[in-house]
């Protein structure tokens, strides 16, 4: 382990240490993974030559699981155990998937928390575990081919997941052993790409038409700035679906009933998938697939048909764009360009319903497949610090409400969609018996007024509030909506100034303690590589604090500390700097590492102040504008 | 120099504080602050830094939001000149009150009228008007301090308030015609 160089200010630059990064596209059907080369952002291949991985994953009883390409070649003769499309499944509950799941050839059990688990030869796997081989495939390619550990990833998803997703998603990359620098919504990934590509500035629709999800996101791009003025969607519609009715259609015209067996049902699926592909350019295609009794089932689909099949699923696609238009309150005629992401736009209707809609030409001139995973890289390339001085800014918004569980079962909103993030609410809530000293919390996420119609996130349990009176208490509770999108909640009793405990109790998620338990389980049958990982994980934590540490006294040292407080935080960074040389001992190194972090924390919220507000005292600021 | 936090709206963004403000200016020193104080800025930074940094952005966008927003922004510069907004208290103004009665049965009528979108867009239309003249007088009623002018500034305050949701009410009707 080599330490990063440090480079004193007003000394000539040297040389910084290039981290290694990369942006992740996780799919529903195929998932790629890109990085910036000598400047130039560009999708990585893997030992096959393909840019694209499949997503999906074979699990064995006896061996590891096989990821992507070979997995889907699989996927007819061992349907059970190749899980394909683990995206439609992360962050939901069992109940949601019933309707999605008759449709999907698994056979799925509930685990404690009420996720969908999939049964396979290897036990009953999750919805994060199988998105987390699937990223531990991808990381694996990019360490061999950049010859190094990953200093940090970008991971994009659908700007319509929800919290319960993006929490998945997180908790999927922690289990691969990555470290994410940023959950990037899809939409705003393609527009970076698209946008530093173009240099175009004015307002851009992103229409994002995916495997499994649709986003469409309104962004305002000016001197750098990415600024999401509204998105909307729908995280449960994309080309699967396309298929599933195209395969739909197949079986009632070779009359097959539902009860077909699930290999069966896959091969029909491949005969959609593979006809809408070939609709894209021709205008008729035979389909052949194994009718009742063996028989074989002879056909044909012409475009027109396809179309017809089809234009429900495109008109569902048009409604969040309304919706996205009016609330950024524009309409078609202040769009500067229409830009299309993702295979599903490949469908000539697609193109032609969109650019009827928006009144203009979509921009089809981008690889719709790989724009995203570019966008991502050059995001992560900045935020992992090689790019100091850089002025994109990326302001991105939350897709659905939030709100709170009130009397009567209705929600009362608390941040409104489109609020740009990060966001902190407060609320203050009072006890209603005498000597109560807990409460409970229900927080939703949607736009409908009934609980029953939101998305149940979280249960929060307030502890530990001091007992009083009925309404004496006053309990201010904090949400706070970060940079990824992910809500946390924390809690003071105001007369007393007493924080409660916050017992947090997701409704389709993981625990925190179900994902130590699924980490250690790891553990167990790859303990090494497990322990390397996390080692090289605090060592590069480390090494972040150390530069940022020096960075700080070196800047600020001498003018906002007294000699006492140097002193403490130069024999702390020592220490850090000595157990991270030796670079062994982790628990050693987290030790210091928080020691450190203590013992500055002081002085980092004294920079921050002060820095502000010189910058705010007028002049700098407009110097810097003008 | 107060810390940050404890600054008022105007002040954060260095804007005088007045009801008629350059937005602009506004956006321009929004964006400024926001690429020195976003947590992509702070990736790499100390935990404290990160968590000061994500506090300070959401402080900024609140700002933001408060101030670009006519509603948000009449209300916030009530609430700086000493002024009790209390939502729940309805007002005394009678001709206000049954103009409130009209407009709410207006609203009922185009939730079941035959022609929703065509009878959405024209009552949206006035009340969008109707919007722009109250901010204009409000505009002028803000100039003078006086607490007679306060008092005008708050009762438009809650007519302005009463449209807006109206308005807002037509866009769930709309949000629910998809």
């Amino acid at each position: 382990m080599v330490l990063f160089q440090i480079s004193e200010p007003g000394e000539t630059q040297v040389q910084r240490q290039h981290h290694l990064a990369v942006g992740i596209d996780l799919g529903t059907t195929n998932s790629l993974v890109a990085t910036v080369r000598d400047g130039r952002a560009e999708t990585m291949i893997n030992a096959q030559g393909d840019h694209h991985c499949p997503s999906v994953v074979r699990y064995f009883a006896d061996k590891p699981p096989v990821v992507g390409q070979e997995a889907k070649d699989a996927a007819y003769q061992d349907p059970l155990n190749t899980v394909a499309s683990a995206k439609r499944l992360l962050g939901r509950g069992v109940a949601d998937i019933e309707t999605t799941a008759n449709k999907l050839p698994y056979e799925f059990s509930k685990s404690e928390s009420g996720t969908p688990l999939i049964r396979t030869v290897a036990g009953d796997i999750s919805p994060v575990t199988v998105s987390a081989d699937i990223l531990k495939t991808l990381m694996q390619q990019a360490e061999a081919d950049l010859g190094g550990e990953l200093d940090g990833v970008v991971i994009t998803v659908p700007a319509y997941f929800d919290d319960a997703q993006r929490q998945a998603t997180k908790d999927a990359a922690r289990l691969a052993g990555l470290k994410v620098l940023r959950l990037l919504n899809e939409p705003t990934a393609a527009a970076v790409a698209y946008g530093l590509d173009s240099g175009s500035e004015g307002v851009h629709v992103v229409y994002d038409f995916g495997g499994g999800t649709f986003d469409v996101s309104i962004l305002r791009f000016s001197r750098g700035v990415f600024e999401v003025m509204a998105t909307a969607g729908d995280s449960a519609l994309g080309g699967d679906d396309v298929d599933r009715v195209v395969a739909e259609w197949i079986m009632s015209e070779a009359s097959l009933g539902d009860d077909i067996e699930h290999s069966q049902l896959r091969r029909v699926i491949g005969e959609a998938n593979r006809a809408k592909e070939a609709l894209t350019t021709a205008d008729v295609v035979p389909l052949s697939v194994e009718g009742v009794n063996g028989s074989q089932w002879l056909g044909a689909l012409t475009r027109a048909a396809f179309e017809r099949l089809i234009e429900p699923l495109i008109q569902r696609t048009l409604r969040p764009c309304r919706r996205a238009l009016r609330d950024a309150g524009l309409s078609a005629a202040d769009i500067q360009d229409v830009v299309m992401v993702g295979g599903s736009t490949r469908i000539p209707r697609v193109r032609e319903c969109v650019g009827e809609f928006f009144g203009r030409e979509p921009m089809i001139d981008i690889d719709p497949d790989k724009v995203v995973a570019v966008g991502a890289a050059i995001q992560a390339d900045i935020l992992v610090g090689n790019k100091p001085g850089d002025e994109m800014l990326l302001l991105d918004v939350i897709p659905l409400s939030l709100g709170l569980e009130t009397m009567g079962g209705l929600v009362e909103k608390l941040v409104p969609r489109n609020t740009t993030i990060p966001v902190v609410r407060a609320q203050e809530f009072t006890t209603f018996k005498d000597g109560q000293t807990a409460m409970s919390i229900h927080v939703l996420q949607g736009e409908r007024e009934l609980v029953a119609d939101c998305r149940s996130l979280a249960r929060f349990e307030l502890r530990g509030i001091p007992p009083m009176n009925a309404g004496a208490a006053r309990i201010r509770v904090t949400f706070q909506v970060d940079a990824d999108g992910l809500l946390s909640v924390s809690a003071q009793e105001l007369t007393s100034g007493v924080e409660s405990s916050i017992e947090i109790k997701p409704s389709y998620g993981l625990t925190e303690g179900e994902v130590e338990k699924m980490l250690s389980d790891s553990l167990l049958y790859a303990e090494d590589d497990v322990k390397k990982r996390r080692l090289h994980e605090q060592l590069v934590d480390s090494a972040r604090l150390i530069e940022a540490v020096e960075a700080a006294l070196g800047m600020d040292g001498e003018g906002m500390l007294t000699k006492q407080e140097c002193v403490s935080i130069k024999a702390a960074l020592q220490s850090l700097k000595d157990v991270q040389q030796q670079g062994e001992d982790i628990a050693a190194i987290k030790a210091a590492h928080d020691k450190l972090e203590r013992t500055t924390s002081d002085f980092a919220a004294r920079r921050m102040d002060v820095h502000i507000n010189e910058a705010l005292s007028g002049k700098l600021l407009d110097q810097i504008i003008d | 120099m107060g810390s940050i936090f404890s600054k008022d709206y105007f002040a954060l963004f260095n804007l005088p504080v007045a009801y008629d403000l350059d937005h602009e200016v506004l956006t321009r020193r929004y964006r400024e602050m926001q690429g020195m104080i976003h947590p992509d800025r702070f990736v790499n930074a100390t935990e404290k830094e990160r968590r000061v940094s994500v506090q300070l952005t959401a402080l900024t966008n609140e700002a933001y939001q408060t101030l670009k927003t006519p509603l948000t922004r009449a209300r916030y510069l009530l609430q700086l000149r000493g002024v009790d907004i209390d939502d729940s208290v309805t007002s005394k103004d009678i001709a206000f009150l049954t103009e409130q009665i009209e407009l709410r049965e207006r609203l009922e009528d185009v939730r079941h009228s035959a022609d929703v979108e065509g009878e959405l867009l024209k009552l949206g239309g006035e009340l969008q008007s109707r919007l722009v003249g109250l901010q204009q007088t409000l505009q002028d009623v803000f100039l003078d301090e006086s607490p007679d002018a306060l008092e005008k500034a708050h009762r438009l305050y809650d007519e302005m308030q009463f449209i807006s949701r109206l308005n807002d009410e037509l866009d769930e009707i709309e949000d629910a015609l998809d």
